[in-house]
């Protein structure tokens, strides 16, 4: 069988957006996935990231795949779409299947004639019964699939039927590795900041932590496994590039198989320079790890700094402090780690907000202090609390980067303001950057060749990122859209404050008070929305209703 | 099946599977919610096309070689006229369709001819001008008739997503349904013509050419409304990577100040040297 599994662009190319400019991984949710398909079937991946607009169609006309595939995020899902959309133009007899975050967390979206299956959740194991039964079926042009659990398809009716949820596999170790090979194409395109020519690995699923803002942890049921450290190396191992990207959720984790993985590192002798994604607590409290994981290689952090102020770090249930994101600014500074910063502004912010959190992050040595605005997406906590108060159901402006729910100040100001980010923390960016230099010189010459170009790009995208007109234009005719709240404003909106599941705050009414009115953020027991009862009605009446 | 039916159905295939006709613009148009202000973008760039359409097969008329060809293309020109009854000309619909997004068809005509729509235009007027006739054939007809009522069924479903009604898009509409009758009245002439492989050449190459020119219209167009949402866009590189060379060289340049200034001053020049859609209009007759 002849399968298609294409990566979709994020936006129409051209539109704002950071991806392309600071960061492009690989698309490792595709390579999984045909690794698990199994040799029997001859698998193509097309990453329109990075194609000509006309690949697709050529492609679909050219392979003839059985089946056609795609991933999906939450910006991604119209682009998903019409990547369906015109596989079923052109080959009308392929099955279409859409998987990934956003398919999981927001079925009803790809509920559309075109898509014949939505896969949900981890899809390996999933994908490899589908393509069997496909198989099997594809001569009948049978597109049922009752027995195959963790996907919901359409039957001869057109009525979506959901199947059970599959259970999570259990060890990391018993799925295959990536087939990277099907990548070989587009080698060299894919880059972290100045490591270009990059590779990308997961060693871990999931975080144990329940940020509101965040559906990770959501997706994976609060659970997180792990690869072993012999795995990790052997794919660490497998890969030609200098330069390795580790897109687990949350790296810091376990200090068990951290400090096991650099034992398996060492004994190896493994050079390469990698990156990956963590928390700032566990920076803080664990500086020897931290000392360990430099000395093999770990050359860049990205991490969720989120806010400054302890309040508002408790409101989005971080379970962290601005002190230990203090305390691990100084431990990567001395380590020579190249942080990545993210932080959030929210709708609600006044000028001086925003200003202060510029003044702290010039306080640290972030190298890319990435500020977005604090976006309740779908699947999220934050998400089933302000459905009701979304100024528009457009996906494509769920990107962190506009404000969906109303602004206090006008938005003409709250763009300004935020439009401002990159120039008003540069002072951070600069002495960061400077310090990698010194303090990693071996690194610096690997990744030296990069640097004009990475400058150049973020140059311009910075040029593009200080003019609030771009996001205003932006988002010009598309808010208070179907699904919309007409005439909101900031006042509508509650902002959470970290004491919803803090019973005390109750019995304490100075307490109570002091932090005014509360929000009520459950954490469900089960977690996908279309599990939920009474979050499916909320669902389809705010995303569903184009 | 005949060997000239044969060729028709693998044309139509070949068509229908195009990605001009297939465009990830067309498929964006159907599954994101675009705005008025991108249909008005779009309307701007597309209404030369309608307005010009008919001068294609008033020329192609002339040229015909025989009654039934003649017959066939004066069949499709009285429905794309109207049939006389005022304000059901295409042209006439789609400056409904125009206005009802924001845009104003005097000032279009008045204007000068989009880029994108320019380039199109050009394009067949070359086909059905300077090439034999079949090759003019193939691309206002297959090229037009068998590739439209596929790209607007993905056009239709955006537009009444931002709220167009059913009289405002009726432009639309009306090809979805009509152009399917346009397309099997065509296959009926160009069984006539299709016998021979030099004949099926030049109606292949015909259609291949226009279709050609309809994906850099479709590219035009997006572009454009990328710009207009974001007039300094991230430029990213696609399907080839630029060399550092190039990188630094586009980043010193939108450095410079007055760069940007400099860019706008001269598409704007350039815009001058292209004729207004009147003088198009104009032109055309003349030939």
């Amino acid at each position: 069988m002849r399968i298609l599994l294409v990566m979709p662009t994020p936006f129409e190319n051209g539109r704002l957006g950071l991806e392309n400019v600071v960061w492009l991984s690989e698309p490792v949710a595709l390579t999984s996935i045909a690794a698990a398909a199994g040799a029997e079937h001859e698998v193509r991946v097309l990453d329109l990231r990075l194609e000509p607009e006309d690949a697709l169609a050529r492609e679909l006309v050219s392979f003839e795949p059985d089946l056609v595939g795609t991933t999906s995020m939450t910006t991604d899902v119209y682009q998903a779409l019409a990547v369906l959309r015109m596989a079923r133009q052109i080959v009308p007899k392929a099955l279409t299947v859409v998987g990934g975050h956003a398919a999981t967390l927001q079925p009803g979206v790809f509920d559309e004639p075109y898509v014949d299956v939505i896969v949900q959740g981890e899809g390996e194991l999933t994908f490899r019964e589908l393509c069997d039964a496909w198989g099997q079926q594809r001569e009948q042009g049978d597109r049922r699939f009752p027995a195959i659990t963790g996907l919901r398809y359409r039957d001869a009716d057109g009525q979506v039927q959901k199947n059970p949820k599959r259970q999570q596999t259990k060890a990391l170790d018993e799925l295959p590795p990536p087939n990277r090979k099907l990548l070989a194409r587009y080698k060299g395109r894919y880059f972290f900041t100045v490591a270009r020519n990059m590779a990308s690995i997961f060693t871990s699923r999931g975080c144990s932590f329940d940020c509101n803002f965040c559906a990770i942890w959501e997706f994976y049921e609060r659970r997180t496994r792990y690869l072993s450290a012999d795995k990790i190396v052997d794919q660490m191992l497998a890969c030609d590039e200098p330069f390795v990207f580790l897109l687990d959720d949350n790296f810091l984790t376990s200090k068990k198989r951290i400090l096991a993985l650099c034992d398996e590192l060492e004994r190896r002798q493994v050079k390469k320079f990698w990156m990956t994604q963590g928390r700032t607590d566990f920076v803080a409290d664990n500086p020897e790890i931290m000392a360990r994981l430099a000395k093999n290689g770990l050359v860049g952090l990205l991490s969720g700094f989120e806010s400054n102020d302890d309040d508002n770090l408790a409101a989005l249930r971080k379970k962290n402090t601005w002190d230990k994101n203090i305390r691990a600014n100084q431990i990567l500074r001395e380590l020579g780690i190249f942080a990545t910063g993210i932080f959030m502004v929210r709708a609600d912010w006044e000028k001086h907000q925003f200003q202060a959190l510029y003044d702290y992050i010039n306080t640290l040595e972030i190298g890319i202090p990435l500020v977005t605005i604090l976006t309740p997406l779908p699947g999220t906590q934050l998400y089933r609390a302000y459905q009701n108060q979304l100024m528009t159901t457009d996906l494509r402006l769920f990107d962190l980067l506009h404000a969906v729910l109303p602004t206090r100040l006008p938005r003409e100001e709250f763009y300004a303001e935020f439009a401002r980010s990159i120039v008003a923390t540069k002072e951070s960016a600069h002495r960061a950057i400077k310090n990698t230099l010194v303090n990693r010189p071996d690194f610096t010459r690997a990744a030296a060749k990069n640097f004009a170009w990475f400058f150049a790009r973020t140059w311009r995208y910075q040029a593009i990122h200080s003019n609030p007109e771009s996001f205003l234009r932006d988002e010009q005719g598309l808010l208070n859209g179907p699904g919309a709240r007409a005439g909101l404003t900031y006042a509508d909106v509650q902002y959470p404050d970290g004491q919803e599941h803090a019973p005390q705050a109750e019995a304490e009414p100075n307490a109570g008070e002091s932090r005014g009115q509360l929000v009520r953020l459950r954490i469900p027991h089960r977690i996908w929305t279309d599990e939920l009862p009474q979050a499916e009605p909320a669902r389809e009446s705010a995303m569903g209703a184009e | 099946m005949s060997t000239a039916k044969a060729f028709l159905a693998r044309l139509r295939r070949e068509i229908e599977t195009h990605p001009a006709v297939n465009h990830l613009f067309l498929n964006r148009l159907a599954t994101s919610p675009f705005a008025r202000q991108d249909y008005r973008v779009f309307a701007e760039n597309h209404y030369p096309l309608v307005c010009v359409f008919t001068h294609y097969l008033e020329r192609l008329l002339v040229r015909a070689p025989d009654s039934e060809a003649k017959l066939w293309l004066a069949k499709v020109l009285v429905d794309e006229y109207g049939e006389g009854s005022e304000g059901k000309d295409h042209s006439t619909m789609y400056a409904r369709f125009l206005s009802s997004a924001g845009g104003d068809p005097a000032q279009i005509k008045a204007g000068r001819v989009p880029r994108p729509a320019f380039e199109f235009i050009s394009e067949h007027r070359r086909i059905v001008s300077e090439a034999p006739f079949l090759e003019g054939l193939g691309a206002v007809g297959p090229g037009h008739e068998w590739a439209i009522p596929k790209m607007f069924e993905a056009v239709i479903p955006g537009l009444r997503r931002a709220g167009f009604d059913e009289q405002m898009m009726a432009y639309f509409t009306l090809h979805v349904e009509q152009d399917d009758d346009h397309g099997n009245w065509l296959e009926e002439a160009l069984e006539r013509y299709a016998g021979e492989p030099l004949a099926q050449e030049q109606i292949r190459r015909g259609a291949l050419a226009s279709l050609e020119a309809r994906y850099r219209f479709w590219e035009g167009v997006q572009r454009e409304i990328v710009l207009y949402r974001q007039p300094r866009s991230v430029r990213q590189d696609g399907a080839l990577p630029r060399r550092l060379l190039h990188e630094v060289l586009l980043t010193a340049w939108d450095a410079v100040p007055g760069a940007h200034r400099l860019e706008r001053s001269a598409r704007s020049l350039r815009a001058r040297l292209r004729p207004t859609l009147t003088d198009v209009l104009r032109q055309t007759h003349e030939i």
